[in-house]
């Protein structure tokens, strides 16, 4: 395996004798610019995934810690049996409070306590609401600490029906302390007064929800739907026993137990809760992260794959050097690899552990933008070392793999030639191959009507147009870059280096057209959906009244149906339809429903009907939007076999398919089949059709007046709803653009990193154009300028290839619902100009030290 | 006529030396590093250049003739003594100073490596123009590149020329901006005999037609032939000087460096 030392052919034996995997290590400390460039390429990608894992990994501990501690202290839970969703934050139907005394009696009981949870938003000494994103819990006190999580932290626990504890969140926001009088909407309001505040365990609140703590007197009165009914029976044993004493006792008491009720032990209530956190929310937002994670790693590979090149054209001469010594190709192969493979082990370890800072930063940044994510400290699990390592390496190691084969290729005569390091010849193949997969790639996606064609062209496409990227660098590049050669000499030299290589100048822009591809399809689908969503709110709804407290966020929140009986009452008020969020099991599956006054329904909603009606459904019809009629194969006149929550069942007849779901959703059935079975009496939604001669101002005012008795929920006319609906939308592209940003952020860390090693490559070119009399600030702005060039090229590319792909993909994937394709020129530019400007800034730092060079070495360097 | 004047009369050259040189240097020192590891590169040089004259510089390898080079041109800064280019004293100047007196008054050649090789031949040759984004005198320039035979070459970048061609260019370029002093570092060092009399002959040409001053380094008693005055240095110092050379003459000067003792230090 040894080599001959390659300084010196000495004759003597005793000279030192370098090994490869030593001759790798030598290499890599001797040129520092180009491991740092490779290892900052690699951390950069993995850093990503490595937080995206360790982000969602934390958040998920925190919560499934919060749930533990939740139901720590309980042994046994007695609940309604009927289960119509699983969705976290949801609560079963009530059960007889006679259920209590029943479970009591039963042998080995400690103690059971009923626990009644309702609906209860806080609204603050001036009358408004305290928002937040989370359940707004209303409860009843429990004594007994060992079934309660609330832990007193002030004042002292309720007694009078009036009395509240309110958690240390709430109290906090709203600067609440015992003694204060508020109101609970429960959802009628309550005048209650606080004598406690509360902290769940250690924490300020249960995520982000509130809560209020009524005696059970209060409770009854005011949070059970009727004073007859709880919502479980929570259940101490004697004993403090295990998960299989949990479960005896659990068969014990279900035996005493009225039929549609069940007895589960703690353990498995908990479980179940965590399972569906899991399930639910955290499932999708570690596959949004995940997602993210992936577009980055791609960029990131694209990336590293270039500073490989970059480095391996820098070092032909050498391997060329080693190969005329005697070095074999394989040598040479193996030396390339190894490297990489030290490379790939140091970054990825690093990039593993700036993940954890990513995520704290991640972190950070949603509750910026309005999504509070539970826990603190952060939780690096044994896997995610498991995933991030492996891929940062294979990713390097094939990265590495190609320009490996490449300098193992070169003829040793090359050593001999001082040819330039940068080549500038494009392989005739490679175009063909190029023009062959973007040709393709465009038919299939031009044609494409599922999302798996689409994916196969999208990925023809993308390949094809990288592979032709050079030519087309060379073919309009010297074009485009005209212009501003005239605008100096930093322009007109970048312009040079830009074109002397145009496979080099394709490759480093090749991360930014892939980052830039994606959002652009990103930022068209999210516009034509947000477009779409406000043309058809808008068609929805006359030009009337709004009633909402919550259009976006957490769903779970809404006021009294009693406001909207008295809306109805106005004399401007031709119609009120107020509509109640639920869930039902629809013919066996959990589907949310909207209950509403259906009676006269389309005088305040356009649901543009195509078949049959959405009026006075009464208590045995359903209205179906025409996307749950395709999926479900219902029509006008089928069945809908429906479980309520309280585990009534009732078959509903489809009296109607509508078109517009953006309101009202895919299932809607009146307020009078719902009221008997609801989990909570709320009007998440009123809508209100002005009577004629009456305007939309005055009626809101009216309204707005009325409403102060009961919390005040936001009162909205036609526009304002529209665009607070577009609200949770916005927010959420907002998310996706930060992360997106992030994945910009690794295309542009490329270019810079590949145009620190060029200019170090270049650094003779440089010292002569100093030696003759360029400026610093010239040299630095020819590198500026070289790679806003870059930048502009992988920009524009990735936006003309993108809002194709998005142009597609919108008709592909919105099937049913047909959504025209929207384009946000607007955003569109300012992508573009993102871009560009922050290739300039990716430029400054290896521009500065280009720029700093000592003229003197460099000219003298060899 | 005396081309360079050792130390007896330094003062009076460097008095003069607003009339009579381009450049001059005055007991100019260049040192490289410290205490025991120190190498004076330049070891009390006087030296002038008078105008629109040629001048040689000659001696072993190592003696100092490229740092003397580069302080003349700006690039390296003495650590004693002074570096005049007319009346300006070098050592007074900031480094964004020295780098316009480059760009504007001063031309370079070096022995290899000369040219951008984004650039085409012509744009080479107005670089530093366009680096000073000033106008060129374009009779100046055709006269140049007519001198230098390239009219037909202008669009060709640096790979497509031969060595020779590429040093022509490097020679155009220097001498676009109409310098005070041309620079020339071992021009010919990398060329052919044939090539490399095209290039000194295009410097002499700058010399008696176009009236530049010319100050050049070389190893070839040949290519020293060609100026006006030839000054030797030895472990940096100005060992001899020699008025209008001739191959043989130079060839025997050299050949007395390499005889212990005989080597021209100034005594
Ligand atoms: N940057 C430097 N650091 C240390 N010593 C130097 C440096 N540059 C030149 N020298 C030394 O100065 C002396 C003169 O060098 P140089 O002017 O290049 O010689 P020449 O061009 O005549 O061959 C040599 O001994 C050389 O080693
Ligand atoms: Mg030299």
């Amino acid at each position: 395996m040894n080599i001959p030392a390659t300084q010196g052919t000495s004759a003597h034996n005793t000279v030192a004798r370098i090994s490869l995997p030593r001759l790798a290590l030598r290499n890599l400390l001797a040129y520092k610019r180009r491991i740092a460039g490779l290892l900052i390429a690699v951390i950069l990608g993995t850093a990503f995934l490595s937080g995206a894992l360790i982000l969602s990994d934390t958040v998920q501990d925190s919560v499934s810690g919060l749930i533990r501690d939740n139901g720590a202290g309980t042994d046994v839970v007695v609940r309604n049996a009927t289960d119509v969703t699983d969705q976290p934050g949801t609560n079963r139907a009530a059960i007889p409070a006679g259920t209590t005394d029943l479970v009591r009696g039963v042998p080995g009981v400690a103690n059971a306590e009923p626990v009644i949870i309702g609906y209860g938003q806080l609204v603050d000494k001036d009358g408004k609401m305290i928002a937040g994103n989370g359940p707004r819990i209303a409860s009843n006190w429990i004594g007994d600490p060992a079934l309660n999580p609330y832990r007193l932290a002030e004042g002292r626990a309720p007694q009078g029906p009036e009395e509240v504890v309110v958690d240390r969140a709430s109290a906090r926001t709203a600067h609440l302390k015992p003694g204060d009088h508020i109101t609970v909407l429960t959802p009628a309001p309550v005048a209650a007064t606080i004598v406690g505040v509360a902290t769940f365990g250690d924490v300020d609140a249960f995520g982000g929800s509130s809560y209020a703590g009524f005696s059970l007197e209060g409770a009854r009165a005011h949070v059970a739907r009727t004073p007859g009914e709880i919502t479980s029976v929570s259940v101490r044993l004697a004993g403090d026993p295990d998960k299989a004493g949990q479960r005896a006792a659990a068969a014990t008491i279900q035996k005493v137990l009225p039929p549609g009720t069940q007895a589960l032990p703690g353990s498995d209530a908990t479980q179940e809760q965590v399972d569906a956190v899991a399930d639910g929310f955290l499932k999708v937002f570690r596959t949004f992260l995940t997602a993210f994670a992936g577009i980055a790693l791609v960029v990131a590979a694209f990336s590293i794959n270039h500073t490989f090149s970059v480095v391996s054209a820098q070092r032909t001469r050498e391997a060329a050097l080693l190969r005329a010594l005697g070095a074999s190709r394989r040598q040479i192969r193996t030396q390339a690899l190894a490297e990489a493979l030290i490379i790939g082990v140091t970054a990825s370890v690093l990039g593993l552990l700036a993940g954890a800072g990513l995520a704290a930063g991640l972190k950070a940044l949603f509750s910026a933008v309005g999504m509070e994510l539970p826990g603190t400290g952060l939780t690096l699990r044994g896997v995610t070392a498991a995933i991030v390592l492996p891929v940062g390496i294979v990713v390097t190691l094939v990265s590495a793999l190609i320009p490996a084969l490449k300098a193992s290729k070169v003829p040793p005569v090359a050593a001999l030639r001082s040819s330039a390091a940068e080549t500038s010849g494009i392989p005739a193949r490679r175009t063909i191959a190029g023009v062959a997969l973007t040709v393709a790639g465009a038919v299939l996606v031009a044609l494409a009507d599922n999302a798996l064609v689409l994916a196969a062209g999208a990925l023809a496409a993308l390949a094809g147009v990288l592979l032709v990227a050079p030519v087309v660098v060379r073919a309009v590049g010297r074009v485009l870059t005209a212009p501003f050669a005239k605008l100096g000499a930093g322009p007109m030299l970048a312009r040079g280096n830009v074109l002397r290589s145009p496979r080099r100048t394709a490759g480093a822009a090749t991360a930014m057209v892939v980052g830039i591809a994606v959002v652009t399809v990103f930022a068209v689908f999210a516009a034509s959906l947000k477009h779409g969503t406000e043309h058809e709110t808008n068609s929805t709804l006359t030009d009337g009244v709004v009633i909402a407290s919550s259009t976006g966020g957490y769903a779970g929140t809404g006021h009294s149906p009693e406001l909207t009986r008295k809306t109805a009452a106005l004399p401007g008020v031709a119609e009120a339809v107020g509509l109640q969020r639920g869930n039902i099991l629809a013919n066996g599956s959990s589907v949310a429903v909207m209950a509403g006054d259906t009676a006269h329904l389309d005088r305040a909603l356009d649901l543009d009907l195509t078949h049959g009606t959405a009026n006075a459904l009464g208590t045995d019809k359903i209205a179906v939007s025409r996307k749950a009629a395709d999926e479900d194969g219902l029509k006008v006149g089928s069945t809908v076999h429906a479980l309520y929550p309280d585990g009534a069942k009732a078959d509903l007849t489809v009296a109607g398919v509508y078109e517009r779901n953006s309101v009202v959703g895919d299932y809607l059935i009146d307020r009078t089949a719902w009221a008997p079975h609801s989990v909570a009496d709320l009007d998440a939604l009123a809508v209100l059709a002005l009577a004629p001669g009456a305007k939309a101002d005055t009626v809101k005012a009216e309204v707005e007046a009325l409403a102060t008795a009961y919390g005040n929920p936001k009162v909205y006319d036609r526009a304002g709803y529209v665009d607070a609906s577009l609200a949770l939308v916005d927010m959420f592209v907002m998310v996706v653009y930060v992360l997106l940003a992030l994945a910009l952020l690794i295309a542009l860390g490329g270019i810079a990193n590949t145009l620190s090693l060029a200019a170090h490559e270049r650094r003779r070119e440089i010292g002569l154009l100093r030696a003759i009399g360029a400026e610093r600030g010239q040299v630095r702005a020819s590198l500026r300028w070289e790679s806003a060039y870059v930048a502009a090229l992988g920009a524009l590319t990735g936006v003309l290839l993108g809002g194709f792909l998005a142009w597609s993909a919108v008709g592909v994937l919105s099937g049913a619902e047909d959504i025209p394709v929207s384009v946000p020129a607007g955003q569109l530019a300012i992508l573009v100009a993102a871009g560009v400007l922050g290739g300039l800034l990716a430029g400054t730092r290896p521009a500065a030290r280009a720029a700093k060079m000592d003229v003197l070495s460099a000219v003298a360097a060899d | 006529m005396s081309g360079t004047s050792p130390s007896p009369t330094a003062r009076s050259a460097a008095a003069e030396s607003g009339g009579r040189y381009a450049a001059c240097t005055v007991h100019a020192v260049r040192a490289y590093g410290r205490g025991d590891t120190e190498v004076r590169a330049l070891d009390d040089v006087t030296l002038g250049f008078p105008f629109g004259r040629f001048t040689a510089v000659m001696g072993p390898s190592g003696s100092g003739k490229s740092t003397l080079l580069h302080c003349l041109a700006g690039l390296d800064t003495l650590t004693g003594g002074q570096v005049l280019l007319g009346d300006t004293d070098l050592g007074t100047l900031s480094d964004k100073e020295l780098t316009r007196l480059r760009r504007d008054r001063i031309g370079f050649v070096f022995q290899a490596f000369n040219l951008l090789p984004t650039l085409t031949a012509g744009e080479n040759v107005t670089l530093p123009a366009s680096l000073a984004k000033a106008r060129l005198d374009p009779e100046w320039v055709d006269r140049v590149i007519g001198a230098v035979g390239l009219a037909n070459r202008l669009g060709h970048r640096p790979s497509e020329l031969s060595g020779g061609q590429q040093q022509r260019v490097a020679v155009a370029r220097a001498l676009a901006t109409r310098p005070e002093l041309v620079l020339a570092d071992e021009p010919t060092g990398n060329l052919d005999s044939r090539s490399g009399a095209e290039v000194l002959g295009l410097l002499r040409d700058a010399v008696d037609t176009l009236g530049q001053t010319v100050v050049m380094v070389t190893h070839d008693p040949v290519a020293a032939s060609y100026a006006d005055t030839v000054v030797f240095l030895a472990d940096g110092r100005t060992a001899d000087r020699m008025d209008g050379p001739t191959p043989q003459a130079v060839l025997d000067r050299m050949k007395a460096f390499e005889l212990p003792g005989k080597a021209g230090v100034r005594s």
